[in-house]
């Protein structure tokens, strides 16, 4: 029942979220999964739809995907979609939300055993 | 038009001359209910019964689709319309088979009986083999079960005399007893072809899935 096989995925840089399929309309060559990505062809979409950024799960000069990036320690918020590829606004709460230092947490209560 | 209820008929169902093909194919896939990004995942604008593209969750241990492969015809699938005192849900129930009793099945059993999870199924039926102006083949085959709340395993039977199974599972997944679905299970077509939609599916699927 259990078995493996290596996954055969084109060489590129980027990566696309498991079950996306990007499109390009009336050019059945445009067509692109994780199965035949090529940085040609995911540069193309980025460039006519930058709004497709949001498909990307690895996108070159970010952090590739591991469990340091998706579950920060600090609890603060991650940021995979690089800035200048991403809606302008979001990314910028983003950024301004992940360069604010944590907020200051209360010093724990001592607690003192009650004197009998 | 003025409706008694918050919906109204607005299309015809015409007679339908192409040869129905009853069950589900041998192989299903389970998709971890947390796992399915919703926020990316996509609906037809006229339809949101029609799933055109579904996305998974970008995490570490990475999501997939995992598959199950019964045999002969060992996956059946049923719907039913529940009705309640004000409102009318849906059951999605699936019941499949697993024709072994390895510690590793035993593992996937429990493991599966703690969690909620969608199920993709893959019908016989695949309309407009040869499609005519205006209509799509592959619109029929694939569809998803549990998008609103995931489905649950509700029974597990292992009868060693069976003289069917022969000591193998008997597995119902179904709605949890008080949440049902909201609407029917959502066909998956993905791209505008069957083709795009297996494509689509294959991106999903676990290194373990043949």
């Amino acid at each position: 029942m259990f078995k493996f096989k290596p996954l055969t995925m084109s060489v590129s840089k980027y990566v696309l979220k498991a079950g996306v399929l990007l499109q390009a309309f009336s050019d059945a060559s445009k067509t692109c999964t994780n199965a035949n990505i090529t940085d040609e062809l995911a540069e193309y979409h980025l460039k006519i739809n930058p709004a497709c950024a949001r498909f990307f799960a690895v996108l070159p000069g970010m952090p590739s995907v591991t469990d340091s990036v998706l579950k920060p320690k600090t609890g603060g918020p991650t940021i995979i979609v690089p800035p200048e590829r991403a809606i302008p606004g979001i990314v910028k709460d983003f950024v301004k939300a992940s360069s604010e230092p944590p907020a200051p947490t209360k010093p724990k209560a001592k607690h003192f055993k009650s004197k009998k | 038009m003025m409706t008694v209820g918050c919906n109204a008929i607005v299309s015809c169902v015409l007679k339908n001359c192409a040869n129905l093909v009853p069950g589900i194919k041998d192989k299903i896939y389970f998709i971890n209910y947390d796992c399915v990004d919703k926020d990316l995942s996509t609906f037809d604008d006229d339809n949101s019964l029609l799933l055109t593209q579904l996305v998974l969750a970008t995490t570490s241990p990475p999501c997939y689709a995992y598959c199950l492969e019964g045999y002969n015809f060992s996956n059946e699938h049923t719907i039913a319309m529940v009705k309640t005192k004000y409102q009318k849900n849906w059951e999605h129930n699936i019941i499949f088979r697993i024709f072994d009793n390895t510690p590793e099945d035993k593992l996937w059993i429990e493991t599966a009986k703690d969690s909620r999870f969608m199920v993709i199924i893959e019908n016989n039926y695949n309309k407009d083999l040869t499609p005519t102006a205006g209509e799509v083949a592959g619109r029929t085959v694939f569809e998803v079960l549990g998008w609103d709340f995931g489905i649950e395993l509700n029974a597990v039977v292992r009868d060693v005399n069976d003289a069917e199974m022969l000591g193998g599972y008997v597995l119902t997944a179904g709605c949890s007893d008080t949440m049902k679905e909201s609407l029917l299970p959502r066909t998956l077509f993905v791209g505008g072809t069957i083709a795009l939609t297996r494509a689509a599916l294959a991106s999903l699927l676990a290194p373990c899935c043949p």
